[in-house]
């Protein structure tokens, strides 16, 4: 077998593609790579619909060159990010594809240094660097590509010297960052970065990626399992029915397995419908049987995005008489009480996603454009959505400013001091503070047995988290819920419950009832937000 | 004996020992509980109105007919000065021009306060004061322009259904359909109740209104208003004076503006001691 020397447009381009697929793979034992027991990892969904996205838009690009296939690689990895380990990765890269400027064939030096600088956008997007994640193992997968270089390594050395390293790199992980450490588990992210370079690297050595794989990457099937909804519907759908012979309720019940960011809002006088869907007729079909429709626009999300990034050049804004003064709000959540509450306080677009799906940056970019203002207001409403959020500034004209809540109860409170008629910095000041002053916490059950903190937690058992700390553990999320009020700073004044999709009206009511003689100097309020996995969210202020 | 006369309407919210000290003629609105007509705060106060909700019956306004105030006009002696509720409100002020360009024998000007309650009061008061000490038409007009520029009124309401009911807010898109125990504070924007903030709870309610009141420096003068909230109203006076040591005055607000705005409503109105447009 000929040495492997130099790497040209279409081995790089297959070989993303055998990354993502082998991360696809991967990702359900990633996403359990989590060191709180809750049922919140995502980190390998995450990478892989990230990947996804670098994947689809490479495979449709045969004979393209090196720096073709490295720059179109990062840009559908970044409308493809979620999660922060996926703005990270997509953020690598970015990087990767800056240095392969002008390359045609990629030899082991251009590789060493694409690699470091794919490394230090990475390590620029995040804010405050900690060692033991997908960043160290970044840092020490370039630096492995270098010395390997340096030391006159043929292409296929440098690469199993950088997958070595990389290995050596996730599995010590847990000695730099103690929470992975008492969790018994390795850096999710750094997983991921792994299981990426192994897809290469399996690629490259047994060039077992047929055209099949390809084909199956192009047309969206995945070869091992379905993907998630939300990546496949492309067709944003939107209509208003008058007079509709259905309810909001109904109308969700009906759409709901056509699609997804599903929006039924109104009465059956007027009912506005928004959804992705991959067949907008049957949507429409639906429709029709059930109402007179009026309004009715259809679009192709994805063409939409990237001939928005193509033309970045030549936009020009809006016509003046789409532009609406003042500013929207682009929100995160999901739940059916959450996302109306959201859209009542004035909300424009709620995005459904969350916990356990986080949107794409696309999503977010493609709520931004939607809206009819040009100053916009984020609510990510999830810790693991604001750096998505943070991007976008650097992908639309508009201004966009995030307001960074950490769950919907934040995100809540935030809306009550919004107001459209002012511009985002004002918002931006008002909804932060208030942020400040409010205490949030949630409780759910755990996925599986472990000790955190002192605190013994049985599979199954309901955990209180304040922070994103687990401070109460018990066998009801009932019992659970006083005494994570118990364990919030003092002084508040009004207790605001949340009850998901897994609790009832009239349990929430009655667990009220208890915080309520535990705590008879505060006011509680009870409010359905029908989010699932957590059984209560709590706000205090 | 005073240089002119001085009329307003019942929403002024003024005693009697302020409206016998001067002289002040002041006109009923009108409020109808099914078939019982009332004439506001002539015959029916805060406690019959409540009397008379409580047993289920939903009240309408009217404002007071153009005959009303071409009757109180004929019987004064000399100029007047018609001062009124919000136009942005009430159709009173309005009603009363009307009434006032009638050929009549006398110059009469009829302002629009652009305000209620205590916010009506300042101006009423502070022209009163000018007739008594035999200033003109003129110089009351530009004192109550003055007076109308540095005004503030801020209220909290227990519940927004009043005003939602009534038609008399603004800018209430944003409030439909939520779910949440909000009481929101409202404010007088050129004559129109808007929304100012949405707080939580009564009580974070309360304190803003006094957080509010001193935003802008040392108010001037203070008044605590309510419909039906002597308890919170007291509240906020006692903040108040705790926070600024004045004592505010506090007043009863009408029921035709009660209705609006719904038992349990708290306002502070208040005079900032500059020009709030900047001069």
């Amino acid at each position: 077998m000929p040495v492997l020397d130099k790497v040209g447009g279409d081995i790089l381009r297959r070989s993303i593609v055998a990354g993502a697929v082998w991360v696809g793979r991967e990702r359900q034992k990633i996403d359990a790579l989590n060191v709180f027991p809750v049922p919140d990892g995502d980190t390998g969904t995450n990478m892989y619909l990230t990947l996804l996205g670098a994947a689809r838009t490479v495979a449709r690009r045969r004979g393209a060159s090196v720096e073709k296939v490295a720059s179109d690689a990062a840009m559908g990895a970044l409308l493809g990010a979620r999660g922060n380990s996926g703005v990270i990765l997509s953020q690598f890269f970015h990087g990767f594809s800056e240095a392969l400027k002008g390359c045609s064939m990629l030899g082991v030096r251009e590789l060493a240094t694409a690699m470091a600088e794919g490394y230090r956008c990475a390590h620029a997007a995040v804010g405050r660097p900690v060692e033991g994640t997908i960043l160290t193992v970044m840092r020490r997968a370039a630096a492995a590509a270098r010395l390997a270089v340096n030391r006159g390594d043929d292409m296929e050395t440098v690469l199993s010297i950088i997958l070595a390293e990389t290995r050596l790199a996730v599995s010590e992980t847990p000695e730099q960052l103690p929470v992975l450490r008492d969790a018994g588990v390795v850096d999710a992210g750094g997983q991921g970065f792994l299981s990426f370079l192994e897809g290469v690297w399996s690629f490259i050595m047994q060039k077992k990626l047929g055209r099949g794989l390809l084909s199956a990457i192009r047309t969206g099937r995945s070869t091992t399992e379905t993907l998630p909804a939300s990546v496949e519907h492309r067709y944003c759908t939107e209509f208003v029915m008058i007079n509709s012979a259905v309810d909001a309720e109904e109308a969700r019940t009906a759409l709901e397995p056509l699609g997804s960011s599903l929006l039924a809002v109104g009465e059956e006088s007027l009912l506005k419908v928004h959804i992705h869907t991959d067949d907008p007729g049957a949507v429409l079909a639906w429709a029709t049987s059930e109402g007179e429709l009026e309004g009715i626009k259809i679009d192709n999300m994805l063409n939409q995005t990237l001939k928005r990034l193509s033309n970045e050049k030549e936009r020009t804004p809006d016509s003046p008489e789409k532009q609406v003064l003042g500013s929207g709000v682009v929100a995160v959540a999901s739940g059916h009480g959450l996302e109306e509450l959201l859209s009542a306080l004035g909300a424009g677009i709620v995005i459904c996603g969350g916990q356990t799906m986080n949107p794409s940056v696309e999503e977010l970019l493609q709520a931004v454009e939607e809206l009819p203002q040009t100053e916009i207001i984020i609510l990510p409403n999830n810790g693991n959505i604001v750096m998505a959020a943070r991007r976008l500034s650097a992908l639309t004209q508009k201004r966009v400013r995030v307001v960074p809540s950490k769950d919907p109860a934040q995100g809540i409170a935030a809306m009550l001091h919004f107001d459209s008629s002012l511009d985002v910095e004002k918002n931006l000041e008002a909804m932060s503070e208030v942020l400040e002053h409010i205490a949030s916490g949630e409780i759910t059950k755990a996925v599986r047995g472990v000790t955190l903190d002192g605190i013994k937690i049985r599979k199954g058992d309901y955990i209180g988290l304040i922070s994103g700390k687990i401070v109460v553990a018990g066998r009801s999320p009932d019992n659970v819920l006083p005494r994570l009020l118990e364990n919030m700073a003092a002084g508040w004044g009004l207790a605001t419950i949340y009850y998901g999709e897994d609790i009832d009206a009239t349990r929430a009511e009655k667990t009220a009832q208890a915080v309520r003689e535990r705590f008879p100097e505060a006011e509680v309020e009870v409010v359905e937000g029908g989010q699932p996995h957590y059984h209560y969210l709590i706000a205090v202020e | 004996m005073a240089s002119f006369n001085v009329v307003t309407d019942s929403t002024a919210d003024l005693n009697t020992e302020e409206r016998q000290r001067y002289g002040i003629s002041v006109i009923p609105l009108k409020i109808q509980f099914g078939l019982e007509g009332f004439k506001d705060m002539k015959n029916l106060n805060q406690e019959g109105w409540q009397q008379r909700f409580l047993q289920g019956a939903w009240p309408t306004t009217s404002q007071p007919s153009i005959g009303d105030f071409m009757t109180c006009y004929d019987r004064l002696e000399g100029p007047v000065m018609s001062i009124h509720l919000s136009a942005g409100l009430s159709g009173t002020a309005r009603t009363a021009n009307a009434a006032a360009t009638a050929p009549l024998l006398r110059e009469t000007r009829v302002i629009d306060s652009a305000m209620a309650s205590a916010g009506l009061a300042y101006q009423v008061l502070a022209a009163a004061e000018i007739a008594r000490a035999g200033g003109t038409l003129d110089q009351a007009v530009k004192a109550v322009a003055d007076l109308r520029c540095r005004t503030q009124a801020n209220f909290m309401v227990d519940s927004l259904d009043y005003l939602q009911k009534g038609g008399r807010i603004g800018r209430l898109q944003t409030w439909a359909g939520i779910k949440l125990q909000i009481k929101p504070i409202l404010y007088l924007e050129n004559g129109i109740i808007q929304v100012k903030e949405r707080v939580r709870t009564r009580k974070q309610a309360l304190m803003r209104l006094v957080k509010l009141s001193l935003a802008g420096g040392m108010p001037e003068k203070a008044s605590v208003v309510h419909f039906l909230g002597t308890e919170a109203a007291e509240e906020v006076a006692a903040m108040f004076k705790s926070e600024t040591g004045l004592e505010p005055e506090i007043r009863h607000i009408s029921c035709v503006l009660g209705t609006h705005i719904g038992p349990g409503a708290v306002g502070l109105i208040f005079l900032a001691p500059n020009n709030l447009h900047g001069a």
